[in-house]
């Protein structure tokens, strides 16, 4: 079945048919059963996340609840087969149901995932000469769909005390996913967990990203500040700090746009009105709106930041293009270095990887970065063509291409470059 | 795969037809039965165990039926030790050596949750929460290229890869995400949409399992439209279908997964700027093997 059609089909059907539905649909073997990796296809569950993502969307809270109502008397079905003769009747249904649920939260169905959490041994053996621990991808699932009451939290303390590393880790998914308070107040306890079983676990800086992840909406790292005295000499603060600094923060904007604001803006802008209408500044008059532009950077819209930034870069390097005499080149290459610097800054914070990834790029080619200036400017290129519009990309290789026309030797760049503010250090600091 | 023409009438004929209606809208079912029936690097043993199979199954009445059949006839088969490392399968295998450096792409968000932290803490939803995509990135940046620090391993088992050289960065060192995916023949619109961002792993023969790698047949791509039966004939390569063009994309082998802490090195590209283009179907069906 289509998107299209599970949507439709969970609108038009009742509970019960919903069910034989989601049956016939995910009761078959799934790339995902004993991979240790990621595997080459989809399991059957992913046409089932993406229609459920968009009932979300649609707030078609009446749909998630009917689909969830339908899952949850597939696991009392099961729970009834276990009890019953001891074993699993469909366990390939149940693991693929359970890789639905440990991707979205659905209504009702923590009920029976309470339930069949009771059933450790039945589940664990049901897929095992697959390489399969179904026990385990229920605590996952279940960690998403908790009702998160004590109960629930007293359950999951309980697998942190398991002799089972397996059981151990699915105690730390779920403390985790019960709240953010609960999540920090048994932080200590988890990351001694880590080292008592760091073979299953990995390492604990990996449990750091994944709770900072998993509670992106809140202000790291002031939000765990509170908890920090009860953290003794542990290194919890440290990671924290640390991956929160490193860490993309999405602005509020950025959440509610498909693309990101930055690039819708980026779009629609128009350099060349720009160039224009500033086409009298000096280069210090450049370097003083790029001052105001980023002073003021905690009070105005991202996008109309970064737009402006992009337009005073623009400016900077055709003025660069057009500077008749030596001098006057070397001031408006002052001005555009001037313009690219906060402006990298901001927008490789936003996208850091692609920094990480340039930084590498330019140390396999052995290139001095301080030396080269427009294998810098290719960088930035490079990095706005994998996190930025192509309108952006194709602006910015003008824009950058036609700056040293025809293009300086890197030696005479170099040396222009020797003591100032160049690009390259914004690479550095960040690699 | 059947190694003779499959009879007109009876089970078997039955069940292809329903095969081939399949989710018609996206030809799914088309291009799978066109695989099993083209495809003549599957070992006789495999062909007759599979008639046999199907023979035993209840009448297909259904095409929904007859895609359950199919995942019944690969557990099946892997139940009763059809794999591609069987000596059975001699007619594909390869050394690794021959085939140089690897490289294998997955998507990011599978890479996050099976490489970065250990896959049974790894609940996918944290993936998919706030800005995933993005988060996501950063999350594989965050380890800054160590791929000792990654745990799992590459992929499921066989897992699919390319030669190394096929994808390698553009002149200006960076990289066509969207090009690639459409080379590796990698048509899944749920794992690689446009927004999305790729991992490449790159590896030695060395790494490489026993150093053995094999041929894909239509059975190691179990459910997978997109794949296309290499020509039959002395062990060799695969090669992907390219997503755009529907011509040859790259060579391609299966083997055993390694250990993710074993790579050379990893690449993060992208994001994809369009969704699989679908474009190889009609040529794929129009083609006669």
């Amino acid at each position: 079945m289509s998107i299209l059609e599970i949507v439709q089909h969970i609108d038009r059907s009742t509970p019960t048919e919903l069910a034989a539905r989601v049956a016939v649909d995910l009761d078959s073997p799934s790339p995902r059963i004993g991979a240790k990796g990621p595997p080459d296809r989809p399991g059957p569950e992913e046409d089932y996340v993406v229609a459920v993502e968009q009932l979300q969307d649609e707030d078609a809270a009446a749909s998630l609840d009917k689909l969830g109502r339908a899952i949850n008397s597939l696991l009392l079905d099961e729970v009834k087969a276990i009890q019953l003769t001891g074993r699993m009747a469909r366990p390939l249904l149940l693991f693929n149901v359970c890789a639905l649920l440990e991707t979205v939260a659905l209504p009702v169905v923590s009920q029976g995932l309470r339930d069949l959490r009771q059933s450790a041994e039945p589940l664990a053996a049901a897929l095992r000469e697959q390489g399969e621990n179904v026990y385990s991808r229920l605590l996952l699932a279940h960690s998403v769909n908790q009702a998160k009451t004590s109960d629930d939290e007293q359950f999951w303390l309980g697998l942190l005390s398991d002799p089972d590393p397996l059981k151990v880790a699915g105690g730390v998914v779920g403390i985790r996913e019960c709240g953010f308070e609960t999540a920090m107040k048994y932080l200590p306890l988890v990351e001694k967990k880590h080292w008592e079983h760091r073979e299953v676990l990995g390492e604990f800086s990996g449990e750091i990203m994944l709770l900072v992840d998993t509670y992106a909406d809140r202000h790291w790292p002031e939000c765990a500040e509170p908890f920090y005295p009860a953290y003794h000499e542990s290194r919890i603060r440290e990671l924290i700090e640390d991956y929160a600094a490193r860490r993309y923060t999405p602005e509020d904007d950025e959440l509610h746009q498909v693309a990101g604001s930055s690039v819708a803006a980026f779009a629609t802008a128009d350099g060349d009105d720009q160039l224009a209408a500033l086409a009298d500044g000096t280069p210090l008059q450049i370097k003083e709106q790029v001052s105001d532009l980023w002073r003021d950077n905690s009070t105005r819209p991202i996008a109309e930041r970064d737009r402006d930034a992009f337009r005073l870069i623009c400016v900077a390097a055709h003025r660069w293009s057009q500077a008749r005499d030596a001098e006057s080149r070397d001031q408006w290459l002052d001005a555009l270095c001037y313009a690219l610097r906060p402006a990298a800054q901001q927008w490789l914070k936003r996208f850091d990887r692609a920094l990480d990834y340039a930084w590498q790029r330019i140390r396999q080619r052995h290139l001095d970065p301080q030396a080269d200036v427009q294998a810098l400017a290719g960088e930035l290129v490079n990095y706005c063509k994998s996190g930025l519009s192509h309108r952006l990309r194709q602006r910015l290789t003008q824009v950058l291409g036609s700056a040293g026309s025809p293009p300086p030797a890197p030696q005479v760049l170099s040396q222009q470059f020797d003591s100032r503010v160049a690009f390259s250090a914004v690479v550095r600091e960040a690699g | 795969m059947f190694g003779q023409a499959p009879p007109a009438i009876g089970k078997i004929a039955d069940w292809l037809q329903y095969l081939k209606a399949v989710d018609s809208s996206s030809r799914a079912g088309e291009l799978m039965h066109k695989s099993l029936l083209e495809d003549g690097n599957v070992c006789n043993g495999y062909g007759e165990q599979a008639r046999q199979f199907i023979e035993s199954q209840p009448a297909t009445v259904h095409p929904q039926g007859a895609q359950g059949t199919y995942h019944g006839l690969l557990s099946h088969l892997k139940a009763n030790g059809c794999r591609y490392c069987d000596p059975y399968n001699d007619g594909n295998r390869l050394s690794a050596a021959a085939f140089g450096r690897f490289a294998r792409v997955v998507s990011a968000e599978a890479f996050a949750q099976h490489n970065l932290t250990p896959q049974v803490k790894t609940n996918r939803r944290s993936l998919r929460r706030a800005v995933g995509a993005e988060l996501t990135a950063n999350r594989i940046s965050a380890i800054g290229g160590d791929t000792r620090r990654l745990v799992g391993q590459i992929g499921s088992d066989p897992s699919f890869a390319a030669r190394s050289e096929s994808v390698q960065p553009q002149a200006d060192g960076s990289f066509d995400a969207d090009e690639i995916r459409n080379r590796l023949g990698l048509d899944d619109a749920r794992n690689f949409p446009r927004r999305t961002w790729l991992v490449v792993m790159r590896y030695r023969e060395a790494q490489v399992p026993d150093g053995t790698c094999y041929r894909p047949t239509v059975l190691d791509a179990g459910w997978y439209p997109a794949f296309r039966p290499s020509p039959p004939g002395p062990p060799a390569p695969g090669w992907t279908q390219h997503l755009q063009t529907g011509g040859r994309g790259c060579e391609e082998v299966i083997h055993a997964p390694l250990d993710a802490n074993q790579l050379d090195a990893f690449d993060l590209i992208g994001p994809l700027g369009t969704d699989p283009p679908d474009a190889y179907k009609a040529v794929r069906l129009a083609t006669t093997p």
